[in-house]
């Protein structure tokens, strides 16, 4: 045979070659089988490598023809080999995903957060819907005088919430203040009109039952301008309500009542879900006495003050029944304020 | 004060739709509490009479009845268990299908072998409790087969009125009708006693007038600014024993007061139908002068309901013929002056006594008077005339005797200060916020029974009050009558202009809420406690150098108001142990007291505080690892993060404090100011309070505490400094030294040094085992402290730099601290 011939031949093997070495390509293992038949076929003496040294006995003008049908096949067999291999680290890397699954169900890690206390969520509610109207927020003592906690707000001398099984006092005839209202005149004396103020905190009163608490929270709230009215208290107050509730069509009624350091005065009804009215705050007009002790001109100004217990708005918008669980502490009780808003 | 509906609707020639009637009184500030019938719902109960009554021939505890219930010829078997059943009785029958105020139902029921068609009843079982054990016996008269509901008058409806203080003129059935007139417009006839038709009785007593022999009390008021007028009178020869109308004596049970004698009843009647409060003296007694005084204070006197009090000098009473005290004014009469059934000359007494006299006496005597709840609210000054008339007139009526003439004593001038009030339209407009018609304020007023004259014409009004709102004095007080008759409901809600306000950025409420929730992402749970403990925890746990402040009055054993916030931690603790729960973090925000003052020269001595408490695990265990016991750290990392932002914050070590224990307590101090404490619960309280674990506690005083933002804190806001491009490089360094010295004066020291370029000092490890020594130490007399230095500077920092500053810092740790580097 001549070499003429014989590269012919050669040559006619090549697409008998590229179907087997794509067939075992196709069905190799694992990535080492597959180097293998890398070097089977395209490394140095692979089958197709020793083809092409046939290169240098075929004729000049053919050359061309015989290293282009080569390096097809050859670069025939790479496509099959490298798609094999993409094939296989990909199944490879399933595998070992496969095997670093976790359980996204456990929970995360480190410390649960814990919880404020209900009336602390109340207040903070409080607190940004007065801030929202230009509300300032004072602080005042506990153990109060009786000018603050009764003379100043225009309670007559005898009045009978002045009696000690109403009041706590101390030895030296101090008052656990009975209410916040103390803090509307320590807030005038340093402050000049137009006043607008909210003043949380603690009030004390001899009573311990299912409805009431010796230490209790109240929030006072005062609003002294030229022509404050009671329109003016109205349109605040509902709106404050709608708002603690998250309910804008909340029903809220004004009725007649009677405080010493208002006049006019009103009592807050809300509707409750069962339809029943519910009393939540007392408010009204301030009493010029009051005024003129917080060294205002009731001729000049105006204003309208009100109260509410924030221990009972808490219970109202949590469901709570018992006013002693406020203050028990239990952290079965507590705990189920996390997260809440 | 409650009020049978009879009574109310015997005034009204047509009945007004009185659901209608409460809703308005309660919105216009006379609230209706309560309408119910008085007695519960129950039904197919009548009253029927025993005919036959033999006994069971199976039981000898029951009878056997034929009972007339009024069905037609026919007598109902009824077998009966009470023991005093017997042929004749008229009794409460509950027929078959008859329905029990408990709810149960009457059937045919076989009782030892016979069949009872219904059952008798007792007084308690239709809610009728006469005391009796055995069935209600009515009278003998009662129509048989009535409804018993119908016969007892059990339908009556009773209206439960809650009077605010300010309305004392509304105790009354007249006041009531007068209120219903003025807010709703049904006008009901004649007010009683304004309008008293006088009878026999009366009469009598008008023309003894005018014999010479004048039958009449001698009255001497030695106090009249307190009682500006006294009215008495005589009536001689009354029989007490007579029964009042049924209507009478059923009003004032529904009413809530009990049948007592005819005339006590009459004085009671008058008192809740026009509201004045009466008092009957018996003459034989009393004699006939009465003197109105000042107690003295080694007076006493016992009282109508058997109690001996000793009298105040504080006190108005009322002294008879030997000025021998024989009642306390307008509070109660006494027990030996007071009528009973015997007698027969009586003295009657009709007074206006000054509210501010009465205020607090019944409370201070410990009694309860209906006289004195009307008193210390006010009576109408000008009520006691008509009053003592229209009583007058009853007892005369009913119990028959002859009526002297009236003395009276009057002092008005001395409280009179009945002026009237001159307001302008626009000032009614303006308080309300809403422009009413002159017409319209002219009419409310007139309504409510004022007098209202032209000040100037379309401007002003001169408004003068009936005597009975002696509650009006001031201008605003008129426009709250205005306003609840307008109706508050009728008020349009305004909301008022807000202006734009920059200066309120932000209050310290707000930072106490963010320090709550920093708190509570780490973990804790906020409590609120009694501000007032038991003095023994005070003793305990309270601030060691301050006496607390003592309640006079405590509740439930709380008698001193807490110097700290750890006894209300350590009580929440506590409870939480017994509830089951092991790993506890709480905190609280609140006041404490070190005296009663709030500010004095600066000084706040009742401060808030901010504390919390660790118990257990500081992590808990979880399926990635076990729970890791909590120590002092911990907490002290929790007060670190309270404090990011404030420089100079220092914990130097404290073993003086009792509360903690000596080795594992700390000051907390920024810069000089010291602001807290924190430590472990010292052993010894431990035990006392039966703790397994001992919790860590801390506490700080929330006034250094600035406002993050004002208008004029822009110069405080901390400035960046620039970040350097160059590598940083670390050091680290061992070194040996005492026990006893603290780690962070090492590093406090190495940082006063200012060493140049050194921007970061951690220690990393700490060990202090027993076969760790150093030179002239003793064994485990020393620790070892390893330390690691940062260093970084706007250039690569060379060897030779780095190990200047070593040299430095190894130099300070060795002359200021004794301490030996480690190898």
């Amino acid at each position: 045979m001549s070499e003429t011939q014989s590269y012919t031949v050669v040559l006619e093997q090549l697409p008998l070659i590229l179907v087997k070495s794509v067939q075992e390509v196709s069905v190799a293992a694992s990535l080492h089988e597959l180097e293998q038949l890398k070097a089977k076929y395209i490394g140095k003496s692979g089958e197709i490598s020793l083809i092409m040294q046939q290169l240098r006995i075929v004729p000049v003008d053919q050359k061309k023809e015989f290293g282009a049908a080569v390096n097809k096949t050859k670069a025939q067999f790479e496509e099959a080999w490298i798609d094999k291999k993409d094939q296989l680290l990909e199944q490879e890397l399933s595998v070992k995903l496969a095997a670093e699954n976790i359980d996204v169900t456990l929970a995360g890690r480190g410390n649960p957060s814990g919880s404020l206390h209900p009336i602390s969520l109340s207040l903070q509610r409080m607190l940004n819907i007065f801030k929202q109207l230009g509300f300032d927020v004072a602080d005042g003592p506990e153990i109060e005088t009786d000018y603050y906690n009764f003379l100043a707000l225009n309670f007559p001398h005898n009045h009978p919430s002045r009696a000690m099984q109403d009041t706590f006092y101390t030895q030296n005839r101090n008052i656990l203040r009975t209410h916040t209202s103390p803090l509307q005149i320590r807030f005038a004396e340093t402050n000049q009109p137009p006043l607008k103020v909210i003043a949380p905190g603690r009030v004390y009163r001899i009573d311990m039952d299912a409805t009431h608490s010796p230490m209790f929270h109240q929030l006072e709230g005062l609003w002294v301008d030229k022509n404050i009215s009671l329109a003016n208290l109205k349109g605040v107050l509902i709106e404050f309500l709608r708002r603690f509730f998250d309910n804008s069509s909340l029903q809220v009624r004004f009725r007649a009542s009677f405080f010493p350091f208002t006049e006019p005065s009103a009592e807050i009804d809300i509707m409750s879900e069962e339809g029943k009215w519910l009393e939540v705050a007392g408010c009204g007009m301030v009493h010029p006495n009051v005024l003129s002790n917080m060294k205002i001109n009731p001729e000049i100004y105006s204003g309208f003050a009100f109260g509410l217990g924030i221990d009972r708005f808490t219970m109202l918008r949590y469901g709570i029944n018992d006013l002693r669980l406020m203050f028990e502490n239990d952290m079965d009780f507590l705990t189920q304020f996390t997260g809440v808003k | 004060m409650k009020l049978p509906l009879s009574w109310i609707e015997s005034y009204f020639e047509q009945q007004p739709d009185w659901n209608m009637v409460w809703s308005k009184l309660t919105m216009a500030g006379i609230e209706v509490e309560n309408v119910c019938p008085v007695a519960p719902q129950f039904s197919g109960i009548v009253v029927a009479q025993v005919v036959e009554c033999v006994r069971h021939p199976d039981a000898d505890k029951l009878s056997l009845c034929k009972v007339n219930a009024g069905v037609s010829n026919q007598l109902l078997q009824i077998v009966c268990g009470a023991p005093n059943v017997q042929v004749g009785v008229k009794v409460p029958c509950a027929k078959v299908g008859a329905v029990l105020p408990d709810g149960l139902h009457i059937s045919e029921r076989k009782m030892r072998g016979i069949i009872s068609y219904g059952m008798l009843c007792s007084g308690s079982e239709i809610a009728c409790p006469d005391g009796v054990d055995g069935l209600l016996i009515l009278p003998d008269d009662a129509p048989v087969g009535v409804d018993i509901r119908d016969y007892l008058g059990l339908n009556e409806q009773v209206i439960e009125f809650k009077i605010t203080p300010n309305r004392g003129d509304c105790l009354s059935v007249a006041g009531v009708l007068r209120e219903i007139g003025a807010i709703t417009g049904y006008k009901s006839k004649s007010i009683p006693g304004i309008d008293i038709s006088l009878s026999a009785g009366y009469a009598a007593c008008d023309a003894s007038c005018d014999t010479k022999a004048v039958d009449r009390v001698q009255v001497t008021v030695n106090a009249p600014e307190h009682c500006p007028n006294y009215s008495g009178l005589i009536i001689r020869g009354v029989d007490n024993t007579i029964k009042l109308p049924e209507y009478i004596q059923k009003r004032l049970i529904h009413c809530g007061i009990k049948n007592i004698s005819a005339v006590v009843d009459i004085a009671n009647y008058v008192m809740l139908e026009l509201g004045q409060p009466m008092h009957a003296f018996d003459v034989a007694v009393t004699g006939e002068h009465l003197q109105v005084r000042m107690a003295k204070s080694n007076e006493t006197l016992k009282l109508l309901d058997g109690s001996m009090v000793d009298l105040q000098d504080n006190t108005l009473i009322i002294c008879d013929s030997q000025n021998k005290p024989c009642a306390i004014a307008g509070v109660m009469g006494g027990f030996d002056s007071g009528i009973n059934l015997q007698t027969r000359d009586l003295i009657l007494e009709s007074a206006y006594f000054n509210p501010v006299i009465i205020a607090g006496k019944a409370k201070q005597y410990a009694v309860t008077s209906d006289a004195a709840h009307r008193y210390e609210r006010g009576v109408d000054p000008q009520l006691q005339h008509i009053a003592i008339l229209y009583a007058a007139d009853l007892i005369a009526q009913y119990c028959g005797g002859k009526v002297g003439v009236v003395t009276q004593v009057n002092n008005l001038a001395v409280s009179a200060k009945h002026l009237p009030i001159t307001i302008k339209y626009s000032e009614i407009d303006q308080l309300i916020g809403v422009p009413l018609a002159p017409v319209q304020v002219n009419t409310i007023l007139q309504n409510l029974g004022f007098s209202v004259s032209s000040h100037i014409e379309g401007v002003s009004i001169n408004v003068l009050s009936p005597s009975y709102r002696f509650d009006i004095t001031i201008k605003q007080d008129i426009i709250e009558e205005v306003a609840r008759s307008y109706g508050y409901d009728n008020i349009q809600p305004i909301m008022p202009c807000v202006e734009a306000d920059l200066t309120r950025l932000e209050n310290i409420q707000e930072q106490f809420i963010d320090l709550k929730q920093q708190l509570v992402r780490m973990g804790y749970t906020e409590i609120i406690s009694y501000s007032f403990v038991e003095d023994k925890y005070e003793k305990l746990l309270g601030c060691p150098s301050v006496h607390p402040v003592e309640i006079l009055n405590p509740i439930a054993g709380f008698n001193v108001m807490r110097t700290s916030l750890f006894a209300g931690l350590v009580k929440a603790l506590i409870n939480n142990i017994n509830r089951g729960h092991k790993n506890i973090k709480l905190f609280e925000l609140a006041r404490v007291f070190y005296g009663e003052n709030y500010f004095v020269d600066k000084c706040n001595e009742q401060p808030l505080k901010l504390a919390g408490l660790l118990y257990g695990n500081s992590s808990v265990p979880k399926w990635y690892g076990h729970g890791v016991e909590a120590d002092f750290f911990d907490l002290k990392h929790v007060v670190e993060e309270l404090l990011l932002g404030y420089e100079q914050v220092l914990f130097s070590s404290y073993s003086d404090y009792p509360v903690f224990h000596p080795g594992r307590c700390a000051k907390i101090l920024v810069g000089d100011k010291l602001i807290g404490i924190i430590g472990q619960i010292h052993p010894k309280i431990g035990q006392q309070l039966g703790l397994d674990k001992l919790p860590y506690m801390f506490e700080l005083d929330l006034s250094f505490i600035e406002l993050r933002h004002s208008l004029d804190s822009g110069a405080s806001v901390a400035k960046i400094r620039p970040v350097s491009k160059f590598q940083k490089v670390e050091r680290d360094l061992a070194f040996i030294v005492a026990r006893a010295v603290a780690s962070g004066e090492v590093i406090a020291e190495i940082w006063q040094a200012k060493i140049s370029n050194l921007i970061d000092i951690n220690v990393f490890d700490v060990y202090q085992g027993d076969n760790l020594t150093g030179a002239g130490f003793d064994a485990g007399m020393v620790k070892s402290v390893a330390v690691n230095f940062v260093f970084q500077a706007d250039k690569t920092l060379n060897d030779e730099e780095i190990n200047a500053a070593m040299a430095k810092i190894i130099d300070i740790v060795t002359t200021k601290f004794e301490a030996q580097l480690r190898q």
